[in-house]
């Protein structure tokens, strides 16, 4: 049983069609990178799994629909970490990464919460910044902060909106390397989209290519990643290098036509 | 792996927020001993205790002539003690409607003021003041008045973010449009009143604490009964709401509901006490700020805490404004935007320097 | 939950606080009249115990004095009084300590001969015009209406408390309440004092409240003579021949409408409002407006505003003169005819608004009809109210400035 399931998820942002039939399916452990250009409707496909947006089609979580489930409910079973580090409070990061219990929360905190988030903030490697204000971090430290808080939020489905963005070369592995292992170690589902096509090959299980809302390709990153899905998915001339079993992607020059060749 | 990460930090965090709060409620109880001496009747400090302590136990206590003659008990009874906590409850009232506003907006200068919910209330008191006409009759003319369009205010920025969406910035704008509205309106109605009229439209638009009773005391005081504890309840939600609409939304928190309400419960405690005290500015600017910068954001303890700062403000204020001129009381809206002053220059110094 | 209990304790003692109906002081027989006989044993028997060391039980100095006053003024029995605002109380004691929240009743008790020491509180106002009021300045200060000194006024223990009829109703109604609450043995009593319509009645009502009855009739006659004579003449005056008047008060182009105070004033000096029909009690008009008008009249009030100088404090008549000029020299204004015919005259608004409108409008009317008017002299009877009835000893030969040209 997929732990994630979209079935032809459609979004209309008016008038305009944002994602056409988008359907895959993640099984606990794995995780899939979302990559395409901008405006292919990553963030928004992010955003109907979370049902943070209502789209046409069936989001199904661990086998039930997101539709029949309340707000808590969906809370307690997916985390979502949002693009850009989010919005900036004045609160310290440890009550930043509280949040993310307010799910299981009664009123007062308890020790299992306090527990989780210590751990979700070591896993981070933020824990020597417990108590700074979240406005006085670096825009990296914040995106780490939200990664920590979708952990603290213990859900078995973890969606980010590039969680790497504005992290440093070594940040940016190690919070990869993290989100694999966990999903791997806690059986989890993750779903990243990911503008570093090679960061997303070398640590994703499998990849979703979308190009103006729809699938363009569905499949391991070996399998999919050739310099004719890129030059039809981006626009470029690249050649396909292979790094221990790893493909890596060497983008050359922009292609002069734009010849969209569909890629089973 | 056990790890401890903050964990002490945030452990001290909250001893300091209950520390800050037991010391309020100590200044709070202390300033109030000390307002209910003060007052241009000359009584002495042991005659008020005295007046309370006969009024408490009638009967009981045996009252010294020069009491008598100076009707303390009824001074202190029948005017200055539900004035002192009428003060509490508007102020602690005012601040955490502020507060919740602020959180919900996510503004940290908003407050029932920028939404127009002050100037609805100006204007439906004008309305009854200038051209007698309302809801309710005789002496809840003016009452009924700032009550109704004060909630009418509320209501018309909830429909108008019905309509666009609830986002802070939409909620905002309307707000001013209705301030600039009801501001117009009760210019218009300045104009056309006699110099009586405008006089009294004035004073009811400084804010004062003069027309308290213990009827109205009453009323304010159920009605933070009734919404105060809920709010508590659902401090989480604000909290939450602060990560940002989307975030909330992930996290549970059914956000368009959560806002109505929220702002629903702030509006009727403000529209509940300024239709008695007119229009009194800053304390639901000022307390969040300053309890915001001690102990942090977590509303579980702000929204309890800002009321309290509120409370002394407000009362601080009153004895400000009785104290102030011999001979005259200062209506304590004025003295509550001098309060402002310093506390928007500091605001800004410290701009400066971040 | 404490705050409830206190809330019904307060109730509580405030209930068994409240007065009941007292009974006439020395009334014998309880039969609320007060006759010669039981007032003489009353006599008597404070004699007795005081002189001759008699053991009855006598009747208190207070009780006596007050008993004394009913019977001569009230015919022994209580008194029911009904004031301006419909309302009717009855009174088994005279009114010794009275506090006025209306500067404009004072004037008219000060006209009955109101002795100063029965005044124990008073507004700022009067306070604020040592000139006008030198009697009262030692008083409490009562505040205003718009925000009143509560404590001030229940400490100084009042058995009266004067306020407005029909200005200002709502804050007066809570001064009324808050002050009820904190004493409840205080009579309120709603008198105007500044309405032509109301204003002979008024002090007839008050002669009675304060025992003046005499007085009130000295000084109702000298208001009659002035109002009655004015109105004689006016009265006879055909519609179509009343002088047209453009009265501006101290906001400039502001003029008064339907309804409104200034209006009544013109209409009784005999005058033709030429805004009259204006809906609005206070319009600002468009002085194209007054010149297609062609006022016969032009009258400009000063006192308060922009223009506030003039007055009783005030000795100095070019301030007058100078807002006289400007008027003339408005724009297109020299060919309005009462600029053209130097019929442009400045009021201060003491004698035009207030207890003393009745000058005011004696004024009006010699500046409408100067030649129906030429034994009316306006200045004698402001003296004559000044000495004989305020009681102030003030010169208008050498002092103060109300209107220009005199």
């Amino acid at each position: 049983m997929p732990l994630l399931c979209a079935r032809g998820v459609s979004f209309s942002y008016r008038d305009r069609r944002v994602l056409e039939d988008v359907s895959f399916t993640l099984d606990a452990g794995e995780v899939l990178g979302l990559v395409g250009p901008n405006g292919s409707g990553k963030t928004t496909l992010i955003r109907c799994l979370g049902r943070l947006l209502d789209p046409e089609g069936a989001v199904l979580l661990d086998g039930r629909d997101t539709r029949s489930m309340s707000r808590p409910e969906i809370a307690r079973t997916v985390a979502y970490v949002p693009q850009n580090g989010g919005v900036a409070g004045s609160a310290t990061v440890f009550e930043t990464v509280l949040m993310g219990r307010r799910p299981h929360l009664r009123w007062s905190v308890s020790e299992e919460d306090k527990q989780k988030v210590s751990e979700a903030l070591s896993l981070l490697g933020i824990g020597d910044f417990a108590s700074r204000r979240t406005d006085r971090l670096s825009g990296g430290e914040r995106q780490r902060v939200l990664v920590a808080r979708a952990l603290a939020q213990d859900a078995r489905i973890l969606l980010l909106d590039e969680p790497t963005s504005a992290l440093d070369m070594r940040n940016r592995i190690e919070v990869m390397a993290l989100l694999a292992r966990l999903a791997e170690e806690h059986r989890l589902a993750v779903v990243a989209a990911i503008h570093d096509l090679n960061l997303a090959a070398r640590y994703c299980h499998r990849l979703l290519i979308l190009k103006d809302g729809r699938v363009l390709g569905r499949g391991t990153p070996s399998s999919l990643l050739t310099s004719g899905m890129v030059r039809a998915v981006y626009s470029i001339e690249a050649v396909i290098k292979d790094e221990m079993g790893v493909p890596y992607v060497v983008p050359l020059r922009p292609s002069e036509n734009d010849n969209l060749v569909k890629i089973l | 792996m056990m790890t401890d990460f903050g964990r002490e930090e945030y452990a001290r965090l909250a001893e300091k927020r209950a520390l800050f709060i037991t010391g309020l409620i100590v200044i709070l109880i202390a300033l109030a001993g000390v307002a209910v001496t003060i007052g241009s009747a000359g009584l002495s400090v042991a005659d008020s205790y005295i007046a309370i302590l006969a009024g408490l136990f009638p009967g009981a206590v045996d009252l010294p002539d020069r009491m008598v003659e100076s009707n303390a008990v009824g001074i202190v009874w029948g005017w200055r003690l539900h004035r002192v906590l009428f003060a509490v409850a508007a102020g602690f009232g005012l601040a955490i409607a502020g507060a919740v506003m602020q959180g919900v907006l996510r503004n940290p200068l908003a407050s029932p003021f920028t939404l127009g919910i002050a100037s609805a209330a100006s204007c439906g008191a004008s309305i009854a003041i200038v051209l007698g006409a309302g809801l309710l009759s005789g002496g809840l003319l003016v009452i009924g008045n700032a009550f109704l369009f004060a909630m009418l205010a509320a209501a018309a920025i909830y429909g108008m973010a019905r309509l666009r969406g609830m986002g802070s910035e939409t909620m905002i704008l309307a707000g001013i449009a209705l301030m600039y509205l009801f501001s117009a309106v009760t210019s218009l109605l300045q104009y056309l009143g006699t110099a009586d009229k405008v006089q009294a439209v004035v004073f009811w638009m400084f804010g004062s604490l003069d027309r308290s009773s213990w009827p109205k005391l009453g009323i304010v005081t159920v009605v933070l009964a009734a919404v105060v504890p809920v709010l508590l309840w659902r401090a989480w939600d604000l909290n939450a709401l602060a990560e940002g609409d989307e975030t909330a939304k992930s996290l549970g928190v059914p956000v368009e509901r959560s806002m109505a309400g929220f702002m629903l419960a702030a509006s009727l405690v403000t529209a509940v006490i300024i239709c008695f005290t007119g229009t009194i500015g800053f304390i639901g600017l000022v307390a969040p700020h300053i309890t915001r910068m001690v102990i942090g954001t977590d509303h579980r303890a702000l929204l309890p805490a800002s009321g309290l700062v509120g409370a002394v403000l407000l009362l601080g204020a009153d004895c400000l404004a009785r104290t102030a001129i011999p001979g005259t009381i200062i209506p304590v809206g004025i003295m509550t935007a001098f309060l402002g002053i310093p506390f928007f220059l500091y605001l800004f110094m410290r701009r400066r320097d971040a | 939950m404490t705050r409830k209990l206190l809330l019904l304790v307060c109730c509580t003692f405030l209930l068994v606080g409240t007065a009941a109906a007292e009974a006439i002081p020395c009334d014998r027989d309880g039969n609320g009249t007060l006759t010669s006989s039981e007032l003489a044993a009353a006599i008597l028997d404070s004699l007795d115990a005081r002189f001759m060391g008699g053991t009855v039980e006598a009747p208190s100095p207070v009780d006596l004095r007050d008993a004394a006053f009913i019977y001569e003024h009230w015919d022994g029995r209580a008194l029911t009084i009904t004031d301006s605002s419909g309302r009717a109380t009855t009174l088994t004691r005279p009114l010794r300590r009275i506090a006025l929240f209306n500067s404009d009743t004072l004037d008219m008790l000060r006209s009955l001969g109101l002795e100063p020491d029965r005044v124990v509180g008073v507004s700022k106002y009067v306070l604020e015009d040592p000139v006008f009021y030198p009697e009262y300045q030692g008083k409490a200060n009562l505040g205003s209406i718009w925000s009143p000194d509560y404590e001030q006024a229940a400490s100084i223990h009042p058995d009266a408390v004067f306020l407005y009829a029909t200005l200002s109703e709502s804050s007066c109604a809570d001064i009324e309440k808050t002050l009820r609450s904190i004493d409840p043995g205080i009579r309120f009593f709603r008198f105007d004092g500044y309405r032509p319509a109301t204003y002979a009645e008024e002090a007839r009502t008050l002669g009675l409240l304060l025992g003046k009855e005499e007085e009130a009739r000295r000084f109702l006659s000298f208001h009659r003579n002035v109002t009655g004579t004015v109105a004689g003449v006016v009265d006879a005056i055909p519609a179509e021949d009343r002088v047209s008047v453009y009265l501006e008060s101290w906001h400039d182009y502001k003029s008064a409408g339907k309804g409104s105070g200034y209006d009544e004033k013109i209409e009784l000096a005999g005058g033709r409002n030429i805004f009259g029909e204006n809906p609005v009690e206070y319009p600002v008009v468009d002085p194209e407006a007054v010149i297609s008008r062609n006022p016969d009249v032009i009258v400009k009030i000063v006192g308060a505003g922009e223009l506030a100088f003039g007055g009783y404090g005030d000795d100095d008549r070019s301030s007058f003169e100078t807002v006289c000029r400007t008027i003339g020299n408005r724009p297109v204004w020299d060919r309005i005819s009462a600029v053209r015919d130097g019929r442009v005259h400045i009021i201060h608004s003491d004698v035009i608004g207030g207890p003393e409108y009745f000058i005011g409008t004696a004024y009006l009317a010699k500046w409408f009809y100067p030649d129906l008017f030429t034994d009316l002299d306006p200045r004698a009877v402001h003296q004559q109210y000044l000495e004989e009835f305020q009681h102030l000893d003030y010169d208008l030969d050498e002092h103060g400035t109300f209107v220009y040209p005199a």
